[in-house]
């Protein structure tokens, strides 16, 4: 094989069996969603071929594909608003009921208006092809998180309640989703939650001969109600099915959604699917052992056994996220937030605020109780509570969305951050938070560092063997340093609007701080 | 291929069959001597060995050591020592020789002295030159010995997929067709040169647009068997798919 040989596509070194790994895995990818997600494969339309389609719209790009259709990102011309549309696959809706059925189907969904829900706008049949435009949410899906690091357990224990929420207000309307896994759990920039697809594997499922219709009752009932059963197809993503899902997809309530989100919950902790028997995630990794129960129990084979509610799962996840593992009975906090969040959402206004507030306590929460655990001792730590905003994710304390605890004080943060933004007296919306994780590989006492997202003139992975984190940032040049009274270390380089944050004790969580303007 | 039977514990999920793989037949048949499950174990050594040899280059070892290295740690492996020994790690055939070697480099390789190093045994045929030629222009760079093994290795599952697909196509005596369209097995759909192909192929272009179709659809299936055939369950397969799919995409 010559040295040379290149991918005529993405111009990346070809393996030496002759085929473009990149290209390959792109390829795999694609096929992993098609064979999982439904049996309609499809090549999606391009842009250009759907703007004909859709008038009113500006169709920006492509940004998802898979088994269920395409989804793109565009924006609503007269509204000047972004938005996304998803095309179910060409083929769907050859046989004669299925355009009812898809009307009274998208109805419901339509009406499901939560803030962990993505809002559907409209949805209908434009020359033969069934669409839903829905809400855009710009950020990430958790199969993507997943795909570039495991989830820090912190962050998973403040994911998990807000889907549980979503997926509650779903079945109080006699919605079940049918299809939960990483890739339909998007994460906005603020670290919200956001469910898609409620639904949508019902709908696509519904197409084909196996199908028994009830006419009875009005169009919302029967959309709402379990009467309306499409017999036969299996749709959903066998990984993440609940055991009753595949032997018997039409007779699934809501308990095959909490199985799911035991999936996904198990593979935030320990970064894999369970295999059989299932093992306990604290046996995979250091985590909180009530935490297995609650996996567990969501994870039951017989739905009888299982949380009967999402609200209940959500409750016991946030109680670990409240209390130190120990003997004492579990609660108080989870008390105190729910009186707080009571008190704060009876005003529209207040109800950003009380989510915020409500996210930011139980990062602290989480956050307490994992350095408690981190050394080996229990107990809160006195902790002042306040709370900040950098590029859209909450810093509680000087840590970041989900909680990354480096140990400043706000004083510390207004300090090094100037003054916060003037529209709000929490917001730093000018500097970019980004999360490096660094490694200490035990064989070798080294360290390596892995930054979530790209920093200048830093490759993005794998920065060096035995590089601590000052020399591999050399080429910045000297930073000023400084520590507080608990052991926090600030490294600044002023000239290059970069702050690094970090704790010795904790030294698998660092934060910088990259300035994105002058002010 | 053999269905195992269904998992009888007592929490275990109704779940569709898991074929017996490589992996999971050398599993069984961890506790007696048996030849299918030797030869299932050297089956897969011989598909992998180089991700170990990068492994330990990696680490330090000089080419001549390494490639002693490589072998000596086969010839235990084979002799079924490792397999008694390490239990979380055998869920898949790729984090088991991992952890396995690793502690091999640091423990075992002390205790079985100098004087018997390199001993001549060679229980997996391999050629150490193009290995260190592969070494040296493949894995330069300041990856970790653990990230250049895994992305060895999820190089070797894609190479070793399309050589099964290759030798299909071969047993039905259709090699030359594989090798006219094997350029365009992974391409962008909407990339394909349809009639391009066609006319080169003597074909219409249906019949190679229908071709090509059951060429790619057949290649997805000999991956996912390919990967199947180094874990012991349905669940690890999804896990291993994921991550080596993660490794390949790195570019």
């Amino acid at each position: 094989m010559s040295e040379e040989a290149r991918c005529p596509k993405c111009h990346g070194a070809l393996s030496s069996g002759g085929l473009c790994p990149r290209c390959a895995a792109d390829f795999l990818q694609a096929a992993q969603t098609e064979i999982s997600g439904a049996s309609h494969s499809f090549s999606p339309p391009r842009p250009e071929e759907l703007a004909r389609l859709f008038p009113q719209l500006d169709i920006i790009e492509l940004i998802g594909r898979g088994g269920m259709g395409a989804v793109y990102k565009a924006r609503q011309k007269e509204l000047d608003r972004m938005a996304a549309l998803k095309i179910l696959p060409p083929g769907i809706g050859q046989d004669s009921g299925f355009a009812e059925r898809f009307a009274r189907e998208a109805k419901a969904l339509a009406k499901l208006n939560h803030q962990g829900i993505v809002t559907i706008y409209d949805f209908g049949r434009a020359d033969g092809l069934y669409f839903f435009l829905m809400e855009h949410v710009d950020g990430v899906n958790l199969k993507q998180l997943l795909d570039r690091g495991r989830i820090s357990p912190r962050e998973a224990l403040a994911i998990v309640p807000q889907i549980c929420d979503a997926l509650q207000f779903a079945h109080d309307q006699g919605i079940v989703h049918r299809d939960i896994k990483p890739e339909n759990i998007l994460l906005d920039r603020l670290g919200r939650v956001k469910v898609a697809d409620f639904g949508l594997a019902k709908i696509v499922a519904s197409d084909g001969p196996s199908i028994s219709q009830t006419g009875a009752a009005s169009p919302e009932t029967a959309a709402l109600g379990s009467a309306l059963t499409e017999g036969g197809k299996i749709l959903g993503t066998p990984a993440y099915m609940a055991p009753e899902q595949v032997k018997h997809p039409e007779a699934v309530d809501h308990r095959a959604d909490i199985y799911a989100l035991g999936m996904v919950f198990y593979q935030m902790l320990t970064g894999q699917l369970p295999a059989k028997p299932i093992e306990p995630p604290s046996r995979k990794v250091q985590i909180d052992v009530r935490l297995d129960e609650v996996v567990l129990r969501a994870l039951e084979s017989d739905p009888e056994r299982r949380y009967q509610q999402a609200s209940v799962f959500k409750t016991q996840v946030e109680t670990i996220a409240s209390t130190p593992p120990g003997p004492q009975p579990a609660g108080g906090a989870t008390r105190t937030i729910s009186r707080l969040q009571a008190r704060l959402l009876g005003k529209p206004r207040a109800r950003m605020l009380g989510g915020l507030l409500l996210l930011a306590l139980l990062s602290l929460f989480a956050v307490r109780f994992w350095n408690s655990m981190a050394r080996g001792r229990i107990g809160p730590t006195a902790l002042p509570a306040s709370t900040g905003i950098a590029d859209g994710r909450v810093i509680v304390e000087g840590k970041g969305w989900g909680g990354f605890n480096v140990g400043a004080t706000r004083e510390e943060l207004i300090e090094a951050l100037g003054q916060p933004d003037s529209d709000s007296d929490n917001r730093w919306m000018k500097w970019k938070q980004t999360h490096v994780h660094c490694l200490v590989d035990d064989a070798r006492g080294a360290l390596e560092l892995r930054f979530d997202e790209g920093f200048p003139g830093l490759s993005t992975a794998g920065i060096g063997i035995g590089s601590p984190l000052k020399d591999a940032l050399a080429a910045y040049g000297e930073p000023s340093s400084q520590e507080n009274a608990g052991g926090a270390k600030k490294l600044l380089w002023d000239s290059k609007g970069i702050l690094i944050w970090f704790h010795e004790d904790r030294a698998t969580q660092i934060v910088v701080f990259q300035k994105t303007e002058q002010h | 291929m053999k269905y195992m039977s269904a998992e009888t514990s007592s929490n275990a999920l109704p779940r569709a069959a898991f074929p017996a793989t490589r992996w999971s037949v050398v599993l069984a048949a961890k506790k007696r001597e048996q030849p299918e499950s030797a030869q299932a174990l050297e089956t897969l050594c011989r598909n992998y060995w180089y991700p170990l040899y990068v492994f330990v280059r990696s680490s330090g070892w000089a080419p001549a050591d390494a490639e002693d290295l490589t072998q000596e740690f086969f010839a235990r492996l084979l002799e079924k020592d490792y397999l008694r020994v390490v239990e979380p790690q055998k869920g898949r055939f790729r984090t088991f020789l991992r952890f396995a070697l690793k502690r091999f480099l640091a423990k075992e390789w002390e205790r079985i002295g100098a004087a018997k190093r390199g001993s001549g045994q060679r229980p997996i045929a391999f050629d150490a030159a193009l290995a260190e030629e592969r070494f040296s222009t493949e894995c330069a760079g300041t990856l970790s010995p653990e990230q250049l093994y895994d992305r060895q290795w999820a190089l070797s599952l894609l190479n070793d997929a399309a050589a099964r697909l290759a030798l299909e196509y071969e047993a039905a005596g259709k090699a030359s067709l594989f090798a006219q369209l094997r350029p365009h097995l992974t391409a962008e759909r909407g990339s394909i040169p349809y009639g391009r192909i066609a006319s080169a192929l003597d074909m219409s272009e249906g019949t190679v647009r229908v071709t090509l179709h059951r060429l790619r659809k057949r290649f997805r299936e000999v991956f996912r068997e390919t990967v199947a055939d180094t874990v012991c369950s349905a669940a690890e397969a999804e896990n291993e798919i994921r991550e080596v799919l993660a490794v390949l995409s790195e570019g």
